[in-house]
C-alpha cells in the first residue's frame, strides 16, 4: 500500500516498509550517506543520514534520526535541511575529520557543509597502526561504518569483522592473522567508501586482509580471470551454478560466441537459412 | 517468457565491421565516446568476416544466477538491467556470462551490460547508426502500441 508523506515541503509518495532514505531518493531529494548501500541491511553507523521527522499529532515536538533506519509512515513530516539537522550533521563530519584528517571523502563532504578543519584532535593515522605488520602499509581511512563486514557477510563468507572495543576498535580478521574464511572476492575493498581496505593484484595473485590468493586462469588464453580460485568455487556452490561458468575469460568466450555467429553468416549467405521454428541442421560449411 | 516490448536482431551476414554500433553506443552511454563505454563489442571471426557481439537478453541469464547480491535482473520489459548502486563488483557476471556480454569499466568502477537503451530513447542506438541495416530493431505485434 503506498501513502504520502511531506519531505521538505514536498508531497513524496511511500510504500509500506519503505524507508525515509529510500522515500527521498525516488523523490529526488539528496541525503548524505557513508554507510548505506542497497545490497545490505541499513546499519545507521555513520548517523550522516540524520533527518528532523515529525508528525501534526505529535504537537511541534520534533525527533532526530536517521534516514537509513527511520520507517516510512503516512502524514510524516520529514525536514532534511533544517538548522538543527545540519548543525547535527557538521558535529558528525566535525568528529569523523578528527578521525580520518587523511580521507579526500571526508574532507570533501566536510567542506561541503563547511567544516574546514576540525575541532578536535586529529587522530594520528599512520600506518604503524596495527600490532602484526600489514603486507600493504596505508594510512588509516577506516570511519568504522561497518559496509565490510556487513558485504562480507551478506554476499561471502563473514570473513572479517570489527575487533577489539571502544576506540581500539577496527575492521580486522580473526586474531589478526590471515582470515581462513576469505575468498578474496574484493567485495569489501570496492564498497569502502573511503578506501580503507587496499589489495594488489600481481599477475597471477591478488593479496587481501596479508593473505595471497592465485587468480582462476582462463581455460583457453590462460589469462587471469578477475575471480579468485576460492571465490569461483564459492560463487559455483552458492548460486548453484556449474563451476564451468567461472572457467573462461570474457574475451575468449565473446570470441566463441563470434565463430557462431560467423557460421551462421556463412550459412545465411549460401542460402541456408533456418527456419526459426526448425532444428539446426548439423551441416558443417567449410569457410 | 516474459512480454518483450523490444528486440534487437542481428544478422552478421550484414556486418561489415565497421564499428559504427560501437561507437554510437560508447557516444550514448559515456560521456566522450570512450571505447570502455561501450556495450558492443564487433569481433573480427575470420578474413573479412565480423560479428557485432552484445547483450542477448536471455530469459535464464547466467548473470543474474551468478550475481550474489541479486542485482541484476529481467525486468518486466524483456531487457536485463544491472542496478550499479546494489553492485559490489565481485565480476562474477563478466565470467558467468557465456556470451563475453558483460564488461567490467575500470575507469568508471562500473558494470556495463546493453540495455537496449532503456533510458535513452527506447530505440537501440546502434540499430540507428548502423549502415547495412545488420542490426534491426523488431517490436512485436502485440506491443506496437507503445
Amino acid at each position: 500500500m503506498s501513502f504520502s508523506m511531506m519531505i521538505n515541503g514536498k508531497r513524496v509518495e511511500a510504500h509500506d516498509g519503505e524507508l525515509v532514505l529510500a522515500a527521498a531518493r525516488r523523490a529526488g531529494i539528496h541525503i548524505p550517506t557513508l554507510c548505506e548501500h542497497e545490497a545490505v541491511e541499513p546499519f545507521g553507523s555513520c548517523r550522516l543520514c540524520m533527518v528532523e521527522v515529525t508528525k501534526e499529532a505529535w504537537k511541534g515536538w520534533k525527533g532526530l534520526m536517521t534516514a537509513c533506519l527511520y520507517p516510512a509512515a503516512p502524514d510524516l513530516i520529514v525536514e532534511t535541511e533544517s538548522e538543527r539537522v545540519l548543525h547535527v550533521r557538521r558535529n558528525v563530519l566535525d568528529l569523523l575529520l578528527a578521525r580520518c584528517p587523511d580521507s579526500k571523502l571526508i574532507q570533501r563532504l566536510a567542506a561541503e557543509h563547511g567544516v574546514h578543519r576540525t575541532t578536535f584532535t586529529p587522530r594520528d593515522s599512520e600506518p604503524s597502526r596495527r600490532e602484526g605488520e600489514r603486507a600493504l602499509a596505508a594510512p588509516d581511512l577506516c570511519i568504522l561504518c561497518g559496509l565490510c563486514t556487513r558485504v562480507c557477510e551478506t554476499a561471502a563468507t563473514a570473513a572479517i569483522c570489527t575487533v577489539k572495543r571502544g576506540h581500539a576498535r577496527e575492521v580486522g580478521t580473526p586474531w589478526g592473522t590471515p582470515p581462513p574464511d576469505c575468498i578474496g572476492c574484493l567485495a569489501c575493498a570496492h564498497i569502502c567508501p573511503t578506501g580503507h581496505i587496499v589489495f594488489v593484484e600481481t599477475g597471477f595473485d591478488r593479496t587481501i586482509w596479508e593473505r595471497t590468493f592465485a587468480l582462476v586462469r582462463c581455460k583457453d588464453c590462460g589469462r587471469p580471470l578477475p575471480v579468485t580460485v576460492e571465490q569461483a568455487a564459492f560463487l559455483a556452490k552458492r548460486q548453484q551454478l556449474d563451476p564451468s561458468y567461472f572457467e573462461r575469460c570474457e574475451a575468449c568466450q565473446r570470441q566463441s560466441t563470434a565463430q557462431v555467429f560467423g557460421r551462421m553468416a556463412r550459412w545465411n549467405r549460401l542460402g541456408l537459412v533456418q527456419e526459426p521454428s526448425a532444428p539446426v541442421k548439423p551441416v558443417e560449411v567449410k569457410p | 517468457m516474459s512480454a518483450t516490448i523490444l528486440r534487437l536482431v542481428v544478422k552478421p551476414q550484414h556486418c561489415i565491421g565497421c564499428r559504427s554500433c560501437e561507437l554510437a553506443c560508447a557516444f550514448t552511454h559515456g560521456k566522450d565516446g570512450q571505447p570502455a563505454a561501450s556495450r558492443c563489442q564487433t569481433v573480427t571471426v575470420g578474413k573479412d568476416e565480423y560479428a557485432p557481439m552484445m547483450c542477448l537478453q536471455c530469459d535464464h541469464a547466467a548473470c543474474v544466477q551468478s550475481c550474489p547480491v541479486s542485482a541484476i535482473a529481467l525486468q518486466p520489459s524483456g531487457i536485463v538491467i544491472v542496478d550499479n548502486e546494489r553492485c559490489i563488483r565481485c565480476m562474477a557476471c563478466t565470467i558467468a556470462c557465456p556470451f563475453g556480454n558483460m564488461h567490467f569499466d575500470p575507469s568508471a568502477g562500473l558494470i556495463h551490460k546493453c540495455d537496449l537503451c532503456a533510458k535513452h530513447g527506447d530505440y537501440p542506438r546502434c540499430a540507428m547508426f548502423c549502415p547495412t541495416k545488420c542490426l534491426t530493431v523488431d517490436r512485436p505485434a502485440g506491443d506496437a502500441g507503445r
